[in-house]
């Protein structure tokens, strides 16, 4: 189990979300980044190929 | 003004905005029920869509009176298992002075508002899954079941302050993933197995059919309410600040009074919508599993909605977009024909959700003393639990329903279409099933 908490005490906390103040955070914003590049090539191929199926390319 | 009058006109002032805001809450939330209306009848062939559209609507009629007559006392009483507390109780007996218009009590209402359309979604989460074979009375008992009796404990056992799930194992299930989405996905699975595949579904060889619904435009617009109705149903899962009622005189707090935020809940509720439905798009390129990829990413990061960095909710919800679809497929090989996909959807995704917060949410502060911190055991017993009391009941009482002979329309039933039965016509055109 990985721990994520920035807080150990509810009490006057502020940021209390999964590694917030770590480079916990940056790394999940970069995961989610590639992640969306994903669906972008996914597309391309399926689109260049259905192209080349109608084009005989 | 002194301050003791200052004090008690503020809190009072807080009470009616209380009741405002769960009032809304408990409207949007009928959203949810008029976007699976529209899925299922999208789902379903011309000669069906009226015997599913009127089984839904149906049981979101059952599920209010019986959520009365017992559904909200269960909640309230049953938070040590299967021994009643009748003191907890007493607030839902339904003959009771809260149960009803009170000057003194302007929560009990609202409060028993939401908790009956988180009800009325439950049913709705199975009823997709069986359409075009179920027959509409054991239908209806079976949702007066999973949304007034096992729902509610689930909900009493791990999305209640006191359920001793969350005083044993720290439990923690703010969305409720597994309160409301397992329990429903399972109960579903426990019923398929019984009902048995629609007539077509499969080849005598054992290969499997898609039987394509006879309007996707329809289903992905039901789907799209559905994900407004998330937005009442999970800020519902809050409890307002500043009453006798709260957690916290100044602070949002979740079910079991650990603060939040109303902004946490948009944050990451958002990006769980949009990873669910990339991932299910990269997966798929399926226009009807992308938008059912919106649900898988919200049932995924649902159980921790209130504490996710909104990038990893992102990618909580992505996974659970390549969960769904891979999990439908294989339930497909096994021969359980759900016409929807909702065990994947909800159950699946639901068990993911658990697992997830017990994976990455280490550490955090237990919601008050003598309660356990959040462990990746606490979460994976959780969802044993959710799993059993989910799938158990669903597939007893529908097993004698099958032996008893009135669970399943006969062949000839569903080969002139479920509409016979409910004496009406989706589309008087003359657009007739191709199949």
């Amino acid at each position: 189990m990985i721990n994520s908490s920035p807080v150990e005490a509810w009490e006057g906390a502020a940021a209390i979300f999964t590694f917030a103040g770590t480079g916990g955070a940056s790394f999940w914003f970069w995961i989610m980044c590639l992640l969306c590049l994903v669906p972008l090539y996914v597309s391309l191929r399926a689109e260049n190929a259905v192209e080349k199926e109608h084009n005989g390319k | 003004m002194s301050p003791e009058e200052l004090y008690a006109a503020t809190t009072r002032a807080n009470m009616l905005n209380l009741e405002v805001y769960y009032y809304w809450a408990t409207a949007i939330m009928i959203l949810i029920h008029a976007g699976f209306l529209m899925y299922e009848m999208g789902a379903s062939r011309v000669k069906h869509v009226l015997a599913s559209g009127t089984k839904n609507i149906l049981a979101f009629a059952f599920m209010i009176p019986t959520f009365f007559m017992f559904g909200w006392w269960i909640y309230l009483a049953m938070t040590n298992g299967f021994i009643p507390d009748w003191e907890a109780g007493a607030g839902g007996v339904p003959w009771g002075d809260a149960m009803g218009p009170n000057l003194a009590d302007n929560a009990t209402g609202v409060f028993w508002g939401a908790f009956t359309l988180f009800a009325c979604t439950t049913a709705s989460i199975m009823s997709g899954s069986v359409i075009e074979r179920i027959r509409m009375a054991s239908f209806i008992v079976l949702a007066v079941l999973l949304g007034s009796v096992v729902w509610n404990l689930s909900a009493s056992w791990g999305w209640h302050y006191a359920g001793w799930m969350v005083t044993s194992w720290g439990y923690h299930d703010m969305g409720a993933s597994g309160v409301v989405h397992m329990i429903s996905g399972f109960f579903a699975l426990g019923v398929l197995i019984n009902l048995g595949p629609r007539v077509g579904k499969y080849n005598p060889d054992g290969s499997a059919n898609h039987i394509r619904g006879h309007s996707l435009p329809m289903t992905a617009t039901g789907l799209m309410l559905i994900v407004v109705g998330f937005f009442g149903f999970l800020g519902a899962c809050l409890i307002f600040p500043g009453t006798e009622l709260s957690w916290s005189a100044t602070q949002w707090a979740n079910i079991y009074g650990q603060p939040t935020t109303l902004s946490a809940i948009c944050f990451n509720t958002l990006m769980a919508v949009a990873g669910g439905i990339i991932g299910c798009y990269a997966m798929t390129r399926d226009p009807f599993w992308m938008m059912s990829g919106a649900l898988c990413g919200v049932i995924s990061a649902a159980a921790g909605l209130d504490l996710w960095y909104p990038g990893l909710s992102f990618c909580v919800a992505f996974a659970g977009g390549i969960i769904g679809p891979l999990s439908a497929r294989i339930l497909e090989r096994m021969g359980i024909d759900d016409a929807v996909g909702a065990v994947s959807v909800h159950g699946t995704c639901g068990i993911w959700g658990l697992l997830a917060v017990g994976i990455f949410m280490g550490g955090y502060p237990p919601p008050g003393e003598g309660i356990p911190a959040i462990t990746f055991m606490g979460q994976f017993k959780g969802m044993i639990v959710m799993f059993l009391l989910g799938f158990i009941p669903g597939y007893v009482v529908s097993w004698v329903f099958n032996k008893l002979g009135v669970l399943r329309a006969s062949e000839p039933v569903q080969e002139a279409g479920m509409d016979k039965e409910v004496n009406a016509v989706a589309y008087p055109e003359e657009i007739k099933s191709i199949h």
